[in-house]
């Protein structure tokens, strides 16, 4: 308790020693001299002071007890001064400052009377020893009372900022990275020290200044708010927070060459502020940026992260970011994507004409395609793709390839290219009687499966085309089935979708149109579908993650390991792997053929809230509370050695909701509350640059099949189009002026939907590149208020 | 986000709980700063929640998760699936002082056995076709000006509260407008053409003019009725002459009484005049207000040739003049493009109209305001007679004939 064990962790209050203060206690107040007969009528009730309050009573019993009689009688007030005095008296400098802060607030109460009192009553008793003492600590006193323990704070501070101030426009920005993580520690100090007042006083003095808050406080804004509820010691030593920011490592601030100079210059040279250099070299970390100062919208962009930016060295090592050079489904990809772009007409109406509808016809031509693209793609060696073999990756099954073929020629044949003159089209999916209900969505890769997450735990999964679910046959039916039939995979499913279609009456196709998973036993927040629909992954509050098949509608296996709610899973893009992230403060890396975690990513002391997986399955990208993204490395790390991010990147000023790579493997696209669209290059994790335009939130993002044109959509009730292809095509070509630095929506938006009260928490590209928006309807509803919205 | 409890409450709270037991002000300032604290911290977590899920409103039910998380013991009830309404906090404002809290009312047990949330429903419509948005219901009304003035609209409709001065010169000017006394409502008139002031009682002078209307015209007011109707048309003429005043927002009960004044069934005294005016304030509206958007011309318009073009006696005399009349005010296009065609049926049923006084009423207007448009159109001296008799037929070709070598 706050009270019974007062200022005892702090080495610098030793007069919690009573044994101490009895000894100081009896060599000054009651001199040698026991024959002057004086004691005080201590009050019992002496409420007027606040702090340091069962200190005072422990001496207040130290005075009383030596004396026995009864000659002169003082107010409470006047004893409490003099045991101040006298404690003080007794203390070196240094013990001095604990105490202060006390008498400030009580020097104001002593008058001159009540000095002059006491002093009559010392010198009637012929104290003379006593009364000189008296007189000195009092003056002493008077002449300290101006200065309280946080003035070397305020004074320290805000010569800094002065200091700041005084520097040339170009390079000031430069200086003013310290001043928040400064003043942080020091007011984490304070409040340490048990001066909570002055730590308050302390706080809104600079946080209430609006020229600090425009500039240096704007990033960190969500962090001010947990600060501020920070004010007793109990609270600090318990703070998720504090823990990530002083224990987490060193705040980490680049400068340049020029700039550091003078810093050491002020700091270690001329010592002016001691408390500054101590805190600066507990904590802090200066790098030196090439070259000459950095652009000061590049430095604000890039601030942001808990504990300031990234150690340019934990960005060197290799990232294989490109594709995976000889996998299948990449082959298709690129082959379609080649196909749709240069040549579309012509093979357009080839596969019109070819459209296989044997077996022998099929095989052909699966053939035709890989022995003649073959070339095409070794053509095209990307010198970043991992190797095949780097993560293994389960080879494709021949059915499951030959689907791909046919489904993906069909499809990417009619892909309709979106060019500013030609806007994608976009339909819309309100999802009703859902808000505070629907906690997130998921739709599969053909976009004809919706699957809805609730709070109750239940799962619903809906299909947006006129098709009926299917449902495998049982056992017993299966195995009546003729294997070497080639029509078997269609045979294994249960086919009254075919038989009855055209008589089925609406009532039955909205009963069969819709599945219900029910296994969780806690809200769902996560889900996600495998490419080949055949598994759907879930993660709820209650610490597990489900595997359920999609053809049998059933859960195949509950994934245990989380010791907190789940928030996100993601399947690998080629399947086999998942990863998790959780606020247990990790990330894990799973494969549905075993049950146990296969890799764990912590991250200190951050909750991880979102992730994403590389189109190489080779990394995964999360976003941590801390606003700083990790891209974490599949391949095991050597042995021993703890799990790092091979990536990181600080510039979100609050916490993001949606990562999402470039279809190839290049940036890495993030975005959430802070309205900001941030673009990164994977290959050193540099900031390529940030689209502002939004009003609100984004929620979510996907990019087209040919990877060209962004979109994302936000609480603002709006969907914006950018035109992300062009903007790395500038970037390429060094046209684009706002590397670095944000680029206004003007310049690469191509349009904004807006829909009426709907904020879109999943958006979709199909794979002939219209546009699918998923939302949940929001009443409005005047009653109901914002409250508590960081 | 920040958290301060008083220390009172605190201290009424710890009494409650302690059985009437004191704490000392140490215990309950250290208390305060306690819970304040807590409460700040599990309302983070409770808000890592709603980020997840994509919201705006806090729920109980992620406070509930908060405590959860935090090994709390959970609270009981506040919490029930069954609305909305129900889960969010709701906020109470007296004396200066917010509450906000939960309504917990007493829940039925067949509503906890039986599942009350609704399925999900979802609803599919194109955002977009190409870049643009189709104009259909389920699509936000793009113009964002328009949306921002509907706002504006409903929010002057809760709380539209006029001061004590307004509410005195509101009634002296309402009565000055109906006195009988000539100057003084001249002067009235004055004010109502000219003071910009007005807006802020604007939507009431609208309302008494509707109302004025409406109980005037009713069958059963004895009242003379016709000269308050032709002082509220003055009103609103005058009204309209005012630049200041945006009347767009109050349309819709102004333009139903001018135009019941003028398409009014019976005849009064000096109706003809009254609907001269009404003709006139309508005229004005339509030039001042109609736009693509609110088709206000197309429907006005269509009120008229509805009128005139039906060939039976559904409607009377009267009612066809204002009809007429209001047609031939708005402006030359319309008189040549839909008045023209209907002057030659309008010529045969005038000429079997009894009364005298009337046709010749609605004659002398008639050629009054072809002659005019037509003069608009055809401005050759040498008016082709041949023609005119197609147009106009044998009852009207003579007099607009003649009426033309006049204006020449």
């Amino acid at each position: 308790m706050h009270f019974s064990s007062p200022t005892s962790s702090s080495p610098q209050n030793p007069i919690s020693n009573p044994t101490n203060s009895l000894s100081t206690n009896n060599v000054l107040l009651l001199p040698s001299n026991t024959t002057s007969k004086m004691s005080f009528i201590i009050p019992n009730n002496n409420t007027n002071n606040n702090n340091n309050s069962s200190q005072q009573q422990q001496q207040q019993q130290i005075i009383s007890t030596p004396t026995s009689g009864l000659t002169t009688s003082i107010n409470s007030n006047g004893i409490n001064s003099i045991s101040n005095v006298s404690l003080s008296s007794g203390q070196t400098t240094q013990q001095r400052l604990s105490f202060p802060q006390r008498t400030t607030s009580q020097s104001q109460q002593i008058p001159q009377e009540e000095f002059a009192k006491i002093l009559r009553v010392l010198q009637e008793n012929n104290m003379t020893e006593s009364v000189e003492i008296f007189k000195k600590e009092y003056q002493s006193l008077f002449n300290k009372t101006t200065s309280s323990f946080s003035e070397p704070y305020f004074t320290a501070l805000d010569g800094y900022i002065s200091y700041v101030q005084e520097q040339p426009d170009t390079s000031r920005h430069e200086f003013s990275q310290l001043i928040y993580p400064l003043f942080v520690h020091m007011y984490l100090d304070l409040v340490e020290k048990d001066h909570a007042q002055e730590a308050q006083d302390f706080f809104k003095n600079y946080v209430q200044n609006t020229n600090l808050q425009a500039t240096v406080f704007a990033a960190h804004k969500d962090d001010l708010f947990r600060i501020k509820s920070l004010v007793t010691k109990e609270l600090i030593a318990q703070s998720e927070y504090v823990k990530s920011f002083r224990h987490n490592g060193r705040y980490w601030i680049k400068l340049c060459n020029a700039s550091l100079e003078l810093l050491d210059q002020f700091l270690i040279k001329q010592q002016k502020y001691p408390l500054l250099t101590k805190i600066v070299q507990a904590y802090f970390q200066l790098e030196i940026n090439d070259g000459s100062a950095r652009n000061a919208e590049t430095q604000r962009l890039l601030s942001g992260g808990r504990l300031g930016e990234i150690k340019t060295e934990d960005n060197t090592n290799r990232m294989y970011y490109g594709l995976l050079r000889d996998h299948d489904l990449t082959r298709i990809l690129q082959h379609k994507a080649i196909l749709s772009s240069s040549t579309g007409a012509d093979n357009e109406d080839g596969v019109g004409d070819d459209q296989p509808s044997t077996s022998k016809n099929r095989k052909k031509l699966k053939k035709d395609f890989f022995n003649q693209r073959q070339s095409k793609a070794s053509l095209k060696v990307d010198p970043n793709a991992p190797q095949l073999t780097r993560i293994p990756i389960p080879e494709l099954r021949e059915h499951e390839r030959m689907d791909l073929i046919n489904t993906f020629q069909e499809d990417y044949s009619r892909m309709l290219k979106i060019t500013p003159d030609n806007l994608p089209s976009c339909c819309y999916y309100t999802l009703l009687n859902g808000y505070l209900e629907i906690n997130c969505l998921e739709v599969s890769e053909d976009s004809t499966l919706l699957a809805v997450g609730c709070k109750n735990s239940s799962i619903y999964v809906y299909s947006l085309n006129r098709r009926k679910l299917i449902t495998m046959k049982l056992p017993s039916e299966l195995e009546r089935l003729d294997k070497s039939n080639e029509h078997i995979y269609e045979q294994m499913m249960t086919n009254d979708d075919s038989k009855d279609n055209t008589n089925q009456n609406n009532d039955s196709d909205i009963l069969y149109n819709q599945r219900l998973l029910c296994g969780h036993t806690g809200p769902i927040y996560g889900l996600s579908m495998s490419r080949e629909k055949w598994f759907l992954l879930s993660c709820s509050e209650d610490y597990t993650i489900r595997l359920w098949s999609l053809l049998t509608w059933s859960c195949l296996i509950t994934f245990r390991g989380h010791t907190q709610p789940v928030f996100d899973v993601q399947f690998g893009p080629f399947g086999h792997y998942f990863a998790s992230c959780s606020l247990d403060k990790t990330a894990r890396l799973w494969c549905i053929e075993h049950a146990q975690t296969l890799r764990i990513y912590t991250d200190g002391c951050n909750d991880i809230e979102t992730l994403c997986f590389h189109p190489n399955s080779n990394y995964i990208a999360t976003s941590s509370s801390d606003r700083i993204l990790k891209i974490w490395d599949l391949l095991e790390s050597k042995e021993g050695q703890q799990m790092k991010p091979i990536r990181q990147m600080s510039g979100h000023k609050l916490n993001v909701c949606i990562l999402k790579f470039s279809k190839d493997g290049r940036y890495l696209i993030s975005a959430g509350y802070d309205r900001q669209i941030m673009i990164w290059d994977c290959s050193n994790g540099s900031l390529v640059t940030c689209l502002l335009g939004h009003s609100d939130a984004i929620f979510s993002m996907d990019l087209s099949r040919d990877g060209s044109i962004l979109c994302t959509g936000s609480a603002d009730f709006s969907i914006r189009i950018w035109n992300f292809g062009q903007l790395i095509k500038d970037k390429d070509d060094g046209k684009l002026d706002t590397l670095q630095r944000v680029t206004p929506s003007a310049k690469y938006e191509l349009v904004t939907y807006r829909t009426k009260r709907t904020s879109t928490t999943l958006i979709h590209f199909t794979r002939r590149n219209l546009l699918l928006g998923f939302g949940v309807f929001i009443p409005p509803n005047d009653s109901t208020t914002k409250a508590t919205k960081t | 986000m920040t958290i301060q409890f008083s220390v009172e409450s605190i201290e009424y709270l710890a009494e409650k709980l302690s059985d009437c037991r004191y704490l000392c002000d140490e215990s309950l300032v250290y208390l305060t700063l306690q819970i304040s604290a807590t409460i700040s911290n599990l309302l983070q977590d409770a808000c890592k929640v709603l980020r997840k899920c994509r919201r705006n409103d806090l729920t109980t039910e992620d406070f509930a998760f908060a405590l959860k998380l935090n090994h709390l013991e959970p609270m009981y009830g506040g919490y029930t699936t069954s609305s909305i309404e129900r889960l969010l906090f709701h906020k109470i404002k007296k004396d200066n002082r917010i509450l906000y809290h939960i309504t917990d009312n007493i829940v039925q047990v067949d509503e906890l056995i039986i599942p009350q949330s609704k399925i999900p429903l979802d609803i599919i419509h194109w955002l977009a076709v190409n870049g643009k948005q189709p104009e259909i219901n389920e699509n936000p009304i793009i113009d964002i000006p328009i949306r921002s003035t509907v706002l504006k609209k409903k929010l002057n409709k809760t709380s539209h509260i006029i001061s004590k001065e307004q509410q005195i010169y509101y009634k002296e000017l309402t009565e000055m407008c109906i006195c009988p006394n000539e100057q003084k409502r001249k002067q009235a008139l004055l004010i109502l053409s000219a003071d910009n002031s007005l807006q802020q009682i604007l939507s009431r002078l609208v309302l008494f003019i509707s109302e004025g209307v409406r109980v005037n015209l009713t069958p059963t007011s004895t009242f003379d009725r016709s000269i308050i109707l032709k002082y509220l048309m003055q009103m609103s003429d005058a009204l309209l002459q005012n630049e200041e005043l945006y009347l767009e927002r109050y349309l819709h009960y102004l333009l139903p009484a001018i135009l019941s004044c003028l398409l009014e069934r019976r005849i009064s005294r000096d109706h003809w005049s009254l609907r001269d005016l009404a003709a006139k304030c309508c005229k004005q509206i339509i030039r001042k207000y109609a736009t693509a958007i609110n088709c206000l011309q197309q429907r006005t318009i269509d009120v008229f040739y509805r009128i005139l073009s039906k060939n039976n006696e559904d409607y009377t005399w009267p009612t066809r003049y204002g009809a007429f009349i209001g047609l031939c005010e708005m402006s030359h296009k319309v008189i040549i493009q839909i008045v023209f065609p209907l002057i030659k049926q309008l010529g045969e049923q005038i000429q079997s109209i009894s009364d005298i006084e009337l046709s010749q009423k609605i004659t002398e207007t008639v050629v009054k305001y072809v002659t005019i448009a037509y003069r608009s159109v055809y401005n050759d001296k040498e008016t082709n007679e041949k023609k005119l008799y197609e147009d106009f037929g044998s009852y009207f070709a003579p007099l607009i004939q003649h009426n033309l070598i006049l204006l020449l």
